[in-house]
């Protein structure tokens, strides 16, 4: 018998629009890194373990292929290529022996989309009352919201002018009606 | 009403762009720029709609939202839209408006009779009235005649958008004031700046100068704001609301003044939710009325709102205008209109000494002053015809000397100026009343915000005012004060005769202010007369509060596009395209779209549950799980965190072992229960009730973050990373074997209630053999992007087994069947362990748990609790329904309810549970159940009664 | 619309939060010694000032993280904020 195909169930069908558009990225693992930070030292220890600084509050960091966003304190969300997520997985908990830090897969439980044109912030600033500004919100920053209702991450990139929300798949069919629905002027 | 033939050189509209609208079935003609009340009025059409109560004719009152009369229906079908005001409504071709509160027109109405009945239908007359022989008997009467518009009766075809917006300024009024402000802003060089506008255009009462160089300024100054990159400035937008912490709520008008032609890709409002730095409100000042006998006649028109007319839209409202007043702005007016070509015939004002300048050039316009007067009467029905005046007393507490009568075919009036305070009001900031000039202004603010121009009461010429609040000496009966809501001097006086004399319940009683335009010109004229007849100053009176919207919102803009579908998030499960394939029947499980059960053609809702539940018990089923939550937790300090947080034992788990455990809140209440799985000794995996995952999870954040911040724990939530599929039946454990897998799956070697990880078609698996069912069950879970295919694959696996898909539904059923409580349903916010028959194991853990400490006190001792018991019909072909309640012995009272209740095709009889007091001790007692006036015979029986040995489950 | 300034991710509107209610409420160490009173007391005695109320808010759709607000129950000014576990701090009529 042959291994369950790798179905990615809830493919989700973006949008597009001439100021606005949703796409899905399909080639990043996600990966959950927690510590007990009230330890004193805890996150150096994590951080030298992992070769590289964590992002404090709300902050984005990038390493050698992957990418790091901080999510509360002791914990962040790490974005590595899809094709090496077990991998990662593996060498991070290798990494992390002795210590205690827990590293958790959570790429099937997320949907991760770019959110591009003119009017990407104004959309968002239909469904969360999150001051958007590039001023406020910039460039290698991120931070957890709700979008209409749905807890979501979001991060900036200023070089495209591009918005990357993570948010639970299962509510990913939803997010997309809602952006088709609150778009309908761009 | 007079006609005007051609308007005035320099009105705001263009004459080039002729716009055809119908009021009433006539078809009239107006211009871009027009209001629908200014294009009525320039076709002289006088009588635009009826009073509330008693269906007096009324005409256009004033030029914005003071407007009290001119209220209409706008549009029809799905686009109709009730009390819209005439001088609120831009004019679009095509517009189509009808007259409200009136049969068969405003012109011509049947209702007017009812003004013969002013006397017994004074404020309040529905609690004294209309009772006998019972209030239902006129309810239907009252019903018809009642209201002013029509609601839609269709669904809206246009959609509303709300949007929050930033910014470190906010400035409401684009008026002269507003824009000053702003022009001092950005030469400070502030971030971003906001300066919004409820009217069509900017300028407030700019737009209504004949002044040249006011006219030239605005422009300026417009085009410089505009061009500014970090100033942003919107019209149409009424600042609504002013909430806390600087956040105001206002309304857009995106597309309102396009009518039915508005594109439908554009909102026709959006709601904007506005964050500021810093407000400044440039709001202005309403105009109040005098108030004097039928001072509500068609044709008498705010002074302000005339001198609109005139400037802005270029009407000629009448021949022969007379003013009435009690301070110098209405003399400017009355100028204005003299040099525009206007003929005024008089200014009547109460005030026996007027600056001498103003006489001077009043009298050399030709206007003849009737100084120290006040009007006693008015006469014209559906126009105003002539006004009849008397002279008053030094101290105007009375009149003196004969009626006179001065004709005229417009009367002008202007009781004085009301600052708009009500957004500053809102955002908590005090007022202080200033004698000199009647008003209310504003003192000391309690949040970031400054009020400038008049609505600080600014004004840019002395009003000189001295108050006639009334008109003393005569009737009171006809004095209008709230023309909207036909509320009289005479229904005050009533309601103070009445013992009502605190302004709020005076506002309540006589409902002065209450009508859509919310008391913005009866507000100050209704408490100062109030004052009067109580003998006390105003500001002991005191202003009724200020709440939000300050304008009337749609409620499609609150809701967005929020509706239907979009209501609230929805979560779909990783198999779901399996599920819509055979036709699930879905329904919203906290969120979840689960299939209830899966109906096959030509069954219904039993025939498929029996089906499902039969195929089950005797050969094998599958479910989708996956909101079955799952934390894991890990740490150190877990195994101790977790005893804390369950009532039974967790520190005797051992690796590899799974139990089933109950949680409380710190009042001993059952708030979940699920299995705990001990991976590793410092490493678990926690069960919740699908769809409590997050719950539970913040529970134990709680916990840990503000009580025990000393314990070393992590918790992680992965309910959503894995699918979890429950193969559930005799037949599961060789379905499963079917598939290519690393875990022994066989009877010895993986018993009930156990766990395994391994690896099931090439991906990860967890195995959980729990069940619900009560048959031998394995929660299958792979990483949820695996989901779908697992389905699949296993539903291959099992057709020879005649795997069936169940559902939600069926899952009840069978649990029930075996008596297993579900949270939630069977237990309710006072069900504690003791009353689920764990009174024993609780005894047996030695530790403190989270609620332990109160199951010890004197009510959850108590043996006459509700305690959980299965419970059987006496008559096996009956059914019941979860909610029939158990009565008492002496059947008086209720001692305990059904909880659930389903029937059993397994035991072909209605299978059920119920929380009864002492249930544990009267076991076997025959009952009476009580459902909506039916009574049926019953036992308490132990729960369950389906493989009660559990051979089944061990199997 | 309370704005709530998180200490982790900023200031922030009510409605990502969720109020706790009073603070700095120890559970007692032992409660099988405690009496019934004291033990309710814990579960249900709060006070109501007209004032500053030193409360728990827990950051729920951002960091999720608890932490302490002195707020005004009166006008809602909120006049610090403060990490769980911290000590009240003393709120004069000037402030913190």
């Amino acid at each position: 018998m042959a291994s369950l195909a790798a179905h990615s169930a809830l493919q989700v069908q973006g949008l597009t629009r001439d100021e606005f558009s949703v796409r899905e990225i399909t080639d990043s693992g996600l990966i959950r890194l927690q510590t007990f930070h009230r330890s004193v030292g805890s996150v150096e220890n994590v951080a030298e373990a992992l070769g590289m600084s964590l992002p404090g509050p709300g902050e984005v960091l990038a390493g050698d292929a992957i990418t790091v966003y901080w999510s509360s304190p002791g914990e962040w969300v790490i974005r590595v290529p899809i094709g090496s997520e077990q991998e990662q997985l593996v060498s991070l908990q290798s990494r992390f022996e002795g210590l205690f830090a827990v590293v958790t897969l959570m790429t099937d439980s997320r949907v991760t989309l770019e959110l591009s044109g003119v009017m990407a912030r104004d959309v968002l600033a239909r469904g969360s009352s999150v001051d958007f500004h590039p001023s406020v919100f910039g460039n290698n920053r991120c931070l957890s919201t709700r979008l209409a209702g749905v807890p979501i991450m979001l991060a900036y990139s200023a070089q495209h002018d591009t918005y990357l929300l993570f948010a639970c798949r299962s509510a990913a069919h939803y997010l997309l009606d809602w952006f088709l629905a609150s778009s309908e002027d761009c | 009403m007079k006609r005007t033939v051609k308007r005035h050189e320099h009105a705001r509209i263009n004459a080039d762009d002729p716009i055809h609208f119908s009021f009433d079935g006539k078809r009239y003609r107006g211009y871009e720029g027009d209001t629908l009340a200014s294009a009525l009025l320039a076709n002289g059409v006088a009588v635009v709609g009826r009073s509330f109560k008693i269906h007096r004719p009324r005409g256009v009152f004033a030029a914005g939202k003071e407007e009290v009369n001119a209220f209409v229906q706008l549009e029809e079908g799905p686009y109709t839209e009730p009390n819209a005001r005439a001088t609120l409504v831009p004019l679009y071709a095509d517009l189509k408006a009808t007259g409200q509160n009136a049969w068969p027109s405003v012109r011509f109405d049947g209702l007017a009779m009812l003004g013969l009945f002013k006397r017994v239908l004074p404020a309040s007359f529905y609690y004294k009235t209309f009772k006998w022989p019972s209030w239902h008997t006129w309810e239907g009467l009252v019903r018809r005649i009642a209201g002013l518009g029509k609601a839609p009766s269709q669904p809206d075809p246009q959609t509303y958008q709300k949007q929050t917006v930033h910014t470190d300024i906010l400035i409401v009024g684009a008026g002269r004031a507003g824009l000053m402000a702003a022009l001092e802003i950005v030469r400070e060089g502030h971030q971003r700046v906001l300066v919004l506008d409820e009217q069509e255009k900017f300028g407030g009462s700019l737009l209504a100068s004949a002044e040249q160089a006011d006219r030239a300024w605005l422009k300026r100054v417009l085009a410089d704001l505009a061009g500014r990159d970090n100033v942003t400035l919107m019209s149409r937008t009424t600042v609504n609301g002013y909430y806390d912490h600087n956040v105001l709520a206002a309304l857009e008008r995106v597309g309102n003044h396009l009518g039915t032609q508005a594109e439908q890709s554009q909102p026709r409002e959006r709601f904007w939710r506005i964050h500021a730095g810093q407000v400044i409100l440039a709001t202005g000042a309403h105009e109040r009325p005098l108030v004097f006998p039928n001072n509500d006649r068609p044709g008498i028109m705010l002074a302000s709102a005339i001198r609109e007319y005139t400037h802005r839209y270029g009407l000629t409202l009448g021949d022969n205008v007379v003013f009435y007043a009690n301070n110098d702005s209405a003399w400017d007016v009355a100028l204005e209109l003299v040099t525009a070509g206007i003929k005024v015939t008089a200014i009547v004002d109460v005030r026996s000494t007027v600056v001498a300048k103003l006489q001077r050039r009043a009298t050399l316009a030709g206007i003849e002053l009737k100084l120290g007067y006040a009007v006693v009467d008015t006469r014209g029905r559906s126009g105003i015809k002539k006004l009849l005046l008397r002279k008053l007393t030094a101290d105007r507490d009375h009149l003196t000397g004969p009626k006179e009568s001065l004709s005229c075919d417009l009367l002008a009036i202007s009781g004085g100026w009301t600052p708009a305070i009500h957004l500053y009001s809102q955002s908590g900031g005090k007022l202080i009343f200033r004698d000199a000039d009647t008003c209310f202004v504003p003192d000391v603010a309690s949040q970031a915000v400054t009020v400038v121009g008049r609505a600080n009461g600014e004004f840019s010429q002395p009003l000189n005012l001295q108050a006639l609040w009334s008109t003393p000496d005569v009737s009171s009966e006809y004095q209008w004060i709230d023309f909207q809501y036909d509320v009289t001097v005479s229904d005050i006086q009533l309601a103070v005769r009445e013992n009502f004399i605190s302004v709020e319940h005076v506002k309540r009683y006589t409902t002065n202010g209450m009508s859509i335009d919310q008391g913005k010109t009866s507000n100050v004229n209704g408490l100062a007369i109030l004052a009067q007849e109580t003998e006390r100053q105003i500001p002991e009176v005191g202003t009724t509060r200020f709440r939000p919207p300050y304008h009337p919102t749609t409620i499609g803009a609150y809701a967005g596009r929020e509706l239907g579908p979009l209501y609230t998030p929805g979560f779909q499960l990783p198999a779901h395209v399996c599920h819509v394939a055979l036709d699930a029947q879905f329904e919203d499980y906290g969120g979840w779209q689960r299939p209830e059960y899966y109906p096959r053609p030509g069954e219904d809702e039993h025939q498929a549950i029996a089906r499902e539940v039969l195929a089950v018990r005797n050969s094998v089923g599958l479910l989708d799980y996956s909101p079955l939550g799952k934390l894991e937790v890990h740490g150190p300090d877990a195994r101790e965190f977790l005893n804390r947080m369950y009532a039974n034992n967790m520190v005797t788990l051992k690796v590899g072992g799974a139990r089933y455990g109950l949680m409380l809140n710190e009042k001993g209440i059952v708030i979940d229960d699920g299995v705990l799985v001990c991976l590793a000794e410092d490493h678990f995996l926690m069960h919740t009730t699908s769809g409590g995952a997050g719950t539970i999870h913040q529970v134990l954040e709680e916990w840990l973050q503000c009580e025990w911040m000393q314990l070393e724990v992590l918790v992680t939530n992965v309910t959503t990373q894995w699918a979890t599929l429950t193969l559930s039946g005799p037949n599961a454990r060789q379905v499963l074997e079917k598939l290519d897998g690393d875990i022994d799956l066989a009877h010895d070697s993986f018993s009930h209630m156990q766990y395994r990880e391994g690896t099931l078609c090439g991906v990860p698996a967890r195995l959980l053999r729990a069940s619900f069912t009560g048959e031998v069950s394995f929660e299958v879970s792979v990483p949820a992007r695996h989901g779908q295919a697992l389905w699949e694959e296993l539903m291959t696996a099992g057709k020879n087994y005649g795997i069936t898909p169940f559902g939600l539904e069926s899952l009840m059923v069978m649990r029930t069947e075996k008596g297993y409580l579900h949270v939630g349903a069977d237990t309710d916010g006072n069900t504690m362990p003791q009353d689920l028959g764990w009174a024993g194991v609780i005894a047996k853990k030695p530790a403190d748990f989270v609620g332990r400490r109160s199951l010890s006190i004197e009510v959850g001792q108590d043996e006459q609790r509700l305690q959980l018991t299965g419970i059987e019909l006496l008559d096996s072909s009956a059914d019941i329904l979860a909610g029939a309640h158990v009565l008492s012995a002496n059947g008086d009272s209720s001692t305990g309810y059904v909880t659930s209740a389903y029937h059993s095709p397994t035991l072909g009889r209605t299978v059920a549970l119920g929380i009864v007091a002492g249930a544990h001790a009267r076991q076997d007692e025959e009952v009476t159940l009580f459902y909506n006036g039916n009574r049926q015979a019953a036992r308490l029986v132990k729960p369950g009664g389906y493989d009660p040995e559990g051979e089944r489950l061990n199997g | 619309m309370l704005k709530i300034n998180c200490p982790f991710c900023g200031p922030r509107t009510e409605d990502e939060f969720t109020c706790g209610g009073q603070s700095h409420i120890a559970r007692p160490v032992t409660p099988a010694e405690v009496s019934d009173q004291q033990w309710a007391d814990y579960l249900y005695q709060r006070i109501n000032p007209k004032g500053v109320h030193y409360e728990r808010w827990r950051h729920t759709f951002g960091c999720r993280q608890w932490f302490n607000v002195a707020r005004d129950t009166v006008s809602h000014e909120i006049y610090a904020v403060y990490q769980m576990g911290e000590p009240k701090p003393s709120i004069t009529e000037k402030g913190v």
